[in-house]
């Protein structure tokens, strides 16, 4: 009671802005049971009656679901593999470069599709790739090469979304990497030069490991997202030619359960990639504070 | 001696040339998108590069203006940025405050629980049954309430809290003034700049985001900006256009680009705005929460 009367005001306000967290992403934890139940919408979530782990014995038994896993795995492989390490090299680059305008200049640029939606961004790509209008089919042509429709090609997607990941947050995924490069002493870079060494071996030596922590944690919080990454995008990418390598368990969730009313059997999919992905980021969190003692790690 | 002379000439003209490519690669579609909105129907249907608008139209702009949709998603848009805003502000304050005083009573499994909602999410099926017996399906709010409880933004703010000297806080105490007024008038004037970068984060989701639009809300006059604009360049939808009581209409690709146009310009205006905060901003997000 003493506590409730000292901290009334601060209680109130906490629990204004808890409310909403309790509802919005802890009311969606109550829906979740429909993974065990065969969910009728005119029985509701409470009146559907229990069926077990049907619904997942089914998923496992499904040769959709192992194709749709495939997907989602090697697709966040490949985010991971190359565009995660992206903003990194760039942030290195710009960090080499002398003049501040330069810099100034490449950094507003690549900034800038940060800032436009994915919407805009597949439309053009889209565009850009198509055989008769698109501009790449033009530069193929230079070389002798005959326009291919990049965008219905099973083959082609994964490398497009890869590339469109990295160009959209380039830029932006640099600031923090650059941040930190500016932080670094500048003594450490002229003892490094008196001592003879040239612009590679300081890179390596003394650049990379003065952003290992940022990289350590960026690489945890990147993972925080992993499996449910880029599912605007690849919803604006993907059409039906390309679901054998592109379709991926959200775009599989919202297509079969949102709009053919499967629901249990959707949410069961969508409980199973959200428990992988906590998996995934409490054995990274582990691992970064293995390799760094203790002293990184997001808690 | 000889062979760090060329490194040392190669290697910066090496970065020199990658970087342009890169800037090279970002601007080209903007002007191609602005040369081709503005083109004549033959000029757009040629394939390859366009640099300047040829045979000078504008008939895609048109059409798109009198499309009425163009106008609800605009003014959907407007309110989720204003109201979404608003309410993420309100909400973020009100968590990371209360959080970032020593004494409040059990802190660390508060900061836990918002922690879970980080790693985990319930998924695209239970949420949209939430949605739905909530009554927020079709509805503008289903926009903005989901959204303002973002737990990324709530660490950032309570690690600025904390960075608040506590003898600022404790002599406004002695003096008599209670928590929501320190919180008032002495803890957000001083907080300016995590609250405009929050702000700023938000505006951007806000008027980029479509998801939500897609799952929830099938009533076209309800559809924000962005969804609009998805079914004219990513659905193809372009009929409304074409089959109009216009003798010539636009060509699909003008029109296209035209969207292109429509839909970003806000961001673009803001642009220079974003650029001078968001930087800043992202250096208070690393803050360790």
């Amino acid at each position: 009671m003493k506590t409730i009367r000292r901290h009334g005001e601060l209680l109130s306000l906490f629990l204004f802005a808890f409310l909403f967290f309790f509802i919005f992403k802890y009311g969606p934890l109550y829906g979740v049971i429909i993974a065990f139940k065969d969910f009728r919408v005119v029985d509701g979530i409470m009146g559907s009656p229990w069926v077990g782990l049907q619904h997942f014995q089914e998923l496992f038994t499904n040769s959709d679901f192992y194709r749709l896993l495939k997907n989602t795995l090697l697709l966040n492989l490949y985010l991971l593999l190359f565009a995660f390490p992206a903003p990194i090299i760039l942030a290195l680059l710009l960090n080499e470069v002398r003049s501040r305008y330069f810099q100034r200049f490449i950094q507003m640029t690549m900034y800038l599709p940060h800032f436009v939606s994915w919407v805009i961004m597949s439309g053009l790509i889209i565009y850009f790739l198509s055989p008769t209008t698109g501009v790449l089919a033009e530069i193929v042509g230079w070389f002798g090469g005959d326009p291919v429709f990049y965008m219905g090609k099973k083959e082609y997607f994964r490398p497009i979304v890869v590339i469109s990941a990295i160009l959209k947050d380039l830029g932006w995924g640099s600031i923090i990497y650059f941040a930190a490069l500016t932080g670094i002493n500048p003594e450490l870079q002229e003892s490094a030069i008196i001592d003879g060494a040239n612009r590679w071996q300081r890179m390596i030596k003394i650049n990379i490991p003065s952003i290992m922590p940022t990289i350590a944690i960026m690489f945890i919080l990147s993972l925080g997202g992993f499996l449910s990454a880029n599912f605007e995008q690849i919803i604006n990418l993907l059409n039906p030619v390309t679901y054998e390598t592109g379709d991926v368990i959200d775009t599989y969730v919202y297509r079969v359960g949102l709009q053919q009313f499967q629901y249990s059997y959707t949410a069961a999919i969508g409980l199973f990639k959200s428990l992988v992905g906590l998996l995934l980021i409490l054995s990274a969190n582990l691992l970064v504070r293995k390799l760094s003692r203790g002293e990184s790690g997001l808690w | 001696m000889k062979a760090k002379r060329w490194q040392d000439r190669i290697a910066p003209g090496m970065i020199y040339f990658v970087l342009a490519s890169l800037a090279l690669i970002v601007v080209y579609p903007f002007i191609h998108v602005i040369a081709v909105s503005f083109s004549g129907r033959g000029e757009a249907l040629r394939s390859g590069f366009h640099f300047i608008p040829r045979d000078f139209e504008w008939t895609a702009y048109r059409e798109l203006l009198n499309y009425p949709f163009i106008w609800s998603g605009y003014s959907n848009t407007l309110f989720r940025m204003v109201v979404g805003t608003v309410l993420t502000l309100l909400v973020t304050v009100c968590a990371a405050y209360p959080l970032s005083r020593p004494d409040f009573p059990i802190k660390r499994f508060l900061i836990l629980l918002l922690l879970f909602t980080m790693i985990f999410d319930g998924g695209i099926v239970p949420s949209y049954l939430l949605m739905k017996e909530l009554h927020l399906l079709n509805s503008l709010w289903v926009y903005v309430l989901p959204t303002a409880a973002n737990a990324f933004q709530v660490l950032v703010m309570l690690s600025f809290f904390r960075s608040i000297p506590d003898a600022l806080i404790e002599a406004a105490r002695i003096d008599g003034a209670r928590d929501i007024r320190i919180l008032f008038r002495i803890v957000l004037p001083l907080s300016i700049p995590p609250l405009v970068t929050i702000g700023l984060w938000s505006m951007v989701h806000h008027i980029n985001a479509f998801m939500d639009n897609l799952l929830y809300v099938t009533d076209q006059s309800k559809f924000v900006l962005q969804q609009v604009i998805r079914q004219i360049l990513i659905e193809n939808k372009i009929d409304p256009f074409t089959t109009a009581t216009n003798l010539v209409p636009p060509a699909p690709e003008s029109l296209k680009m035209a969207s292109v146009i429509v839909c970003t310009l806000p961001v673009l205006v803001v642009y220079p705005f974003l650029l001078k905060y968001f930087e800043k901003g992202t250096m208070i997000g690393s803050v360790k929460g």
